[in-house]
């Protein structure tokens, strides 16, 4: 069977297009509110921006509905009716992503973060979200620990529109949806961004991967573009999602290079990626500037060196690989059932799981505490990745069957 | 066989997103144990009844605050804003607390922790012991608010 044989039907193609253009526009549009915070903040365009990301979602669901697909709005309605069930009461949410979005918001800019107040709120952690939180709360003049929670789920719009319109059966999209819902659980509205950038990450891969398999077909252009937006906004959400980022441009690059043999065709993934990236660079520009350093200041060898003196990987290995050790078992089986490699996830979970193990070997905290603390949330992309992999990958051999479209 | 498979995937999903919304929502497992023990009347709608729910409250400046943090920091947070203060200190006792202190610091923002400990104003816990060189200006049955020369 050829990869995506049923993208040939034409209605299901171009829902899939324009899925991926909205969600490309709505992303765009958070990084723009983003980069609006960092060089004009005091305009009225944070506020603008958000405005313009409710109407468009408002209005991609309202069409949505009008052509009875129900889905996307009946999870959009319940999810913003959970909102309020109660206030953020993760630490990392208070202190560290919606106290920047209460500084943006009382301070009028991003640049007053650079004082480093009160010390113990990661500064050098980049925005998209709390800017969303912070513009929210800037449209309706009124700072409380409900109304920017909004932003929390107008910023996953994007990465639900990708991963769900991948599904071609309302079977399938409940699959998928429950499954997303079902592994963020709690993370997803705890107000940790480590779900949203799980949610992007996996989008951005999945985008990637269908590039690569859908050689020469129409619309394509407009996968890569949505892609390209992903990764860099995923490189705004978390430091973490900087590193994804890098490891994801190396596969892009080789997309973009082997796809445009014209090198004049390169103009606009370059152009559109400076756009997307132009936050997190400026961002990372004025840390510099500001002498902030990252969290890992010192000697990272030296610790890694005695960690592996002291036996401390083995915690490590052992703490990675019961978190994410059944995904990498799923795709060896996916690898012996469908005699398909992954090749794209492979890559991607090997070298993030690396990353990790680097990381934590070299961290300067206490181990224990640093593991227990992150673990479960650092990999939660490896096994949401593994999970929407094989149910594209079994919705392509269901559908094979007549009777199960 | 199709069919229950197809049975099969829908209940599936339709679990996992119940999961997702009973968690979102605040339903404990010891809520759902005593929804199917059934000693008494309890109904789901029931299991999140003691729970407020805040929708209304949006539009309602620092609405939420009250719920999410300490009584101590509710109180301190109270007084800094009665007082109209731009910095307060804290004491040792609520500074080495690391919980209170971070707490302290997002939810009194604007209004800024003293970092150098040379502030004249400072939040006491009630049983913190004052410094003998401070000033009561008001207080709270947690906290106080004095003026140390």
């Amino acid at each position: 069977m050829k990869p995506y044989q049923l993208c040939g039907q034409p209605s299901m193609h171009a829902r899939r297009v324009e899925s991926e253009w909205i969600a490309a526009g709505i992303a765009i549009i958070f990084l723009l509110n983003y980069l609006s915070w960092l060089v004009l903040p005091s305009s009225v365009l944070p506020s603008t921006f958000i405005a313009v990301a409710v109407i468009t979602a408002i209005g991609y669901i309202g069409r949505d509905v009008s052509q009875r697909r129900y889905l996307m709005a009946m999870a959009l309605g319940i999810g913003f009716l959970l909102l309020f069930f109660a206030p953020f009461t993760d630490s990392d949410a208070r202190s560290i992503w919606f106290f920047h979005a209460k500084r943006m918001y009382f301070d009028g800019s991003i640049a007053a973060r650079l004082d480093d107040y009160p010390g113990w709120a990661h500064t050098s952690y980049p925005d998209l979200v709390p800017a969303a939180a912070a513009s929210c709360a800037r449209l309706f003049g009124v700072w409380n620990e409900f109304l920017p929670k909004i932003a929390l789920e107008l910023t996953l719009v994007p990465p639900f529109l990708v991963l769900i319109s991948r599904c071609e059966s309302s079977r399938f999209k409940l699959l998928m949806l429950g499954s997303l819902l079902y592994l963020t659980r709690i993370q997803l509205f705890s107000g940790s961004m480590d779900a949203h950038l799980a949610l992007y990450a996996v989008s951005t891969i999945v985008l990637l991967r269908e590039c690569f398999e859908r050689q020469h077909q129409r619309g394509r252009s407009v996968t890569v573009a949505a892609a390209l937006v992903m990764l860099f906004s995923m490189a705004s959400i978390k430091n973490e999602g900087t590193v994804m980022a890098a490891l994801l441009l190396v596969p892009m690059t080789i997309l973009l290079l082997g796809e445009h043999s014209n090198r004049a065709r390169l103009a606009w993934p370059i152009a559109l990626g400076l756009l997307a990236s132009s936050p997190v660079l400026i961002w990372k520009f004025r840390l510099i500037s500001a002498k902030i350093t990252a969290l890992f200041a010192g000697d990272p060898w030296a610790r890694a060196a005695l960690r592996f003196g002291d036996g401390g990987w083995t915690l490590i290995a052992t703490s990675l690989l019961d978190e994410a050790g059944i995904a990498l078992v799923m795709l060896a089986v996916l690898f012996m059932v469908a005699g398909k490699l992954e090749r794209l996830v492979l890559y991607f979970v090997v070298a993030y799981l690396s990353i990790l193990f680097f990381v934590y070997l070299s961290t300067p905290y206490d181990l224990v505490w640093h593991i227990s603390a992150s673990v479960e949330r650092v990999t939660l992309v490896v096994k949401l990745l593994v999970a929407v992999i094989l149910i594209l990958e079994s919705q392509r051999f269901v559908l094979r069957l007549p009777s199960m479209k | 066989m199709r069919r229950l498979i197809a049975l099969g995937i829908s209940a599936l999903s339709g679990l996992m997103i119940a999961s997702f919304v009973a968690k979102n929502a605040g339903v404990t497992k010891a809520d759902v144990a005593r929804f199917w023990n059934r000693t008494d009347s309890v109904t789901a709608v029931d299991l999140i009844a003691d729970r407020r729910y805040h929708l209304h409250r949006i539009f309602e400046p620092n609405a939420g605050e009250t719920e999410a943090l300490p009584a101590v920091v509710n109180q301190g947070i109270d007084l800094a804003r009665t007082h109209r203060l731009r910095e307060v200190g804290l004491s040792p006792g609520l500074w080495a607390d690391d919980h209170i202190r971070m707490h302290f610091g997002e939810g009194l923002y604007p209004i800024r922790l003293d970092r150098t400990h040379t502030s004249a104003l400072v939040l006491v816990g009630t049983e913190d012991q004052q410094a003998p060189s401070c000033d009561l200006v008001d207080q709270r049955p947690l906290v106080r608010l004095v003026r140390c020369q």
